[in-house]
């Protein structure tokens, strides 16, 4: 009791001077300069093709002013699925006097929550981000159709993942933001296509050598608008 | 305040895997277990929910075949009578069933080790072609529009959400109750009863011979190993390696517990071997001596015909009726009619 109302007395007393602010972190994809339509005919460096499924983990976002963390998120991972539109952004409650000028995050499921058992939210297995077949979250999905793709019905399916060494594709991010004015990272595929040849590389479905070099790929497709 | 401490203490507690439960009841000389209890910490409703949920069919695309199908309690929750378990539409898989028990103690399943956490465990078999070819997305649909469901979930959860997590942990809740710790060894070692003199042999062979991979209590390292088994060239199964991709892992199999073998025979992760003579055997004149085979095989010393009989004799001490036949663990008939709405 008494420490409830050294609690009450405390939040009078400085609540006033705790003012939050929001930031929003966004995501979308392009291919070069054009936006990424999912679902319809995109040129991609010569090739046409049909992106239909781009979904990813981020997780332990961090805001920094230069080296230092000075906002720290604790939320275990947020799928993001550039078709569902409420998934693309996300709304970080930070204090004012919070300052930043980097943001980082895990591009994927970190190897501690993978031993941890099953998760709710955004990482329930309902989502179909986890490997049924072999213990793992699939980090980064993307599918679609090339005509120069020879995969069954010219589709191509990357799901990339692993938490073990030697094959763990969780990425580092970190890119430079402003203060003050809403984040749009963009997800460069032309990146991705550049180092991909689709008619040789195009089922990626587990662990593996091929996946550790899609996720480094991945990792320097990132930017801030 | 008082909850803090009775939150930090839980931690702590857990941590040294001096979790207590009174749903979870093992002997003093266990160890210590390794699942995570505070993650999803036991309740009689979610135990209950958890155990309607592993009979019935509903995992399953054409809603015929449950965990318990392969997985029968009276089998020490194995499958016997077939070398390789069937599943939908009478589809024959590649690998011999699994008994279930002490899992509570075990950190990788499968018999190559591809699934790290009990919780998970049920998306492999769910989502198998050859076993339920279902995924958990639509089982969770399917439960969802299921009044008993919506009931179940509510006791156990505190609201009716049907998720793939509460699902799993539900499943997960009910197969850690499933202890086998009564057989006449743990009377023995309980100092109720004693061996016979036959048994004793058996014993004392058992610990100079088979001990070090199917290490007592529990009967298992549940490490894996190379047992010499010959490639089945019908299946050509390498085992672990398809999961690792590492080279010293070819021909590794999970090493099985030695518990309740009078009642979940065929042997073997192909089950090849229907009776224990056989894989004695095995053990005493078949070991292949493939690169990987386990160090623990390569001087194993010939048993002679009577201590094949006396460590046989041994191995039905770990026999445990009081397991098979315990009714908590048993279909639930009470649930029945409402299961086939």
């Amino acid at each position: 009791m008494l420490l409830k109302i050294k609690y009450l007395i405390f939040l009078i007393l400085f609540l006033p001077n705790i003012v939050t602010s929001q930031i929003n972190i966004s995501f979308s994809a392009k291919s070069g300069d054009s936006n990424l339509l999912l679902n319809e005919n995109n040129l991609i460096l010569n090739d046409t093709i049909t992106i239909s499924v781009i979904k990813f983990y981020i997780s332990k976002v961090n805001l920094l002013k230069d080296s230092i963390v000075t906002f720290k998120d604790d939320k275990l991972g947020y799928l993001i699925d550039l078709s569902q539109e409420k998934t693309k952004s996300i709304n970080f409650t930070h204090n004012e006097d919070v300052e930043f000028n980097r943001i980082n995050f895990q591009l994927g499921i970190d190897s501690s929550t993978h031993m941890e058992g099953v998760k709710g939210d955004d990482l329930d297995p309902t989502n179909g981000m986890y490997w049924t077949w072999k213990s793992g979250y699939i980090n980064f999905k993307m599918e679609g159709f090339s005509l120069n793709c020879p995969a069954r019905n010219n589709y191509f399916q990357f799901h990339i993942g692993g938490y073990q060494y030697p094959f763990n594709s969780t990425q580092e991010i970190d890119l430079s933001i402003k203060k003050d004015s809403a984040v749009n990272i963009v997800l460069d595929i032309e990146t991705i296509f550049k180092e991909i040849n689709l008619t040789e590389t195009y089922e990626i479905m587990s662990p593996s050598q091929s996946s550790v070099r899609i996720a480094n790929l991945i990792k320097t497709s990132f930017y801030i608008e | 305040m008082k909850n803090r401490l009775f939150i930090f203490l839980f931690i702590v507690l857990t941590s040294f895997g001096l979790y207590k439960n009174k749903y979870l009841n093992y002997p003093s000389y266990f160890p210590y277990t390794v699942y995570k209890f505070e993650n999803n910490i036991l309740d009689s409703n979610k135990i209950k929910l958890g155990r309607v949920l592993f009979y019935d069919p509903v995992f399953s695309s054409n809603n015929s075949v449950s965990c318990a199908s392969c997985h029968s309690p009276y089998n020490a929750f194995s499958h016997t009578d077939h070398d390789l378990s069937h599943g939908i539409n009478d589809q024959i898989g590649t690998r011999n069933a699994p008994a279930l028990f002490n899992l509570a103690w075990q950190k990788d399943f499968m018999w190559d080790g591809a699934i790290n956490h009990l919780d998970m465990q049920a998306l492999a078999p769910i989502s198998n072609s050859k076993e339920m070819n279902e995924n958990i997305k639509n089982v969770v649909f399917k439960i969802s529009n299921k009044s008993l469901y919506k009931k179940l979930f509510f006791k156990s959860f505190g609201d009716s959400i049907i998720s793939g997590e509460r699902t799993l942990k539900a499943l997960a809740q009910f197969q850690l109750t499933l202890i086998s710790c009564n057989s006449k060894y743990d009377k023995i070692k309980k100092g109720l009863l004693e061996f016979n003199i036959k048994e004793k042999r058996g014993y004392n062979i058992f610990l100079k011979q088979c001990n070090s991979c199917h290490t007592e209590p529990l009967f298992s390292s549940y490490k894996f190993a190379n047992n010499g088994l010959p490639i089945d060239t019908t299946l050509n199964d390498y085992g672990k390696v398809a999961i690792t991709m590492k080279s010293e892992d070819s021909l590794l199999f999970k090493i099985p517990s030695l518990r309740n073998l009078g009642f979940s025979y065929p042997f073997m992760h192909d089950g090849r071997f229907k009776t224990l003579h056989q894989v004695i055997n095995h053990y005493n004149n078949g070991v292949i001596k493939h690169k990987t085979l386990s160090s623990e095989l390569i001087n194993f010393k010939t048993l002679k015909n009577n201590e094949v009989v006396d460590l046989i004799t041994f191995l039905h001490t770990l026999n445990d009726s009081t397991f098979i036949f315990n009714k908590k663990n048993k279909y639930p008939i009470e649930y029945l009619s409402e299961m086939k709405d």
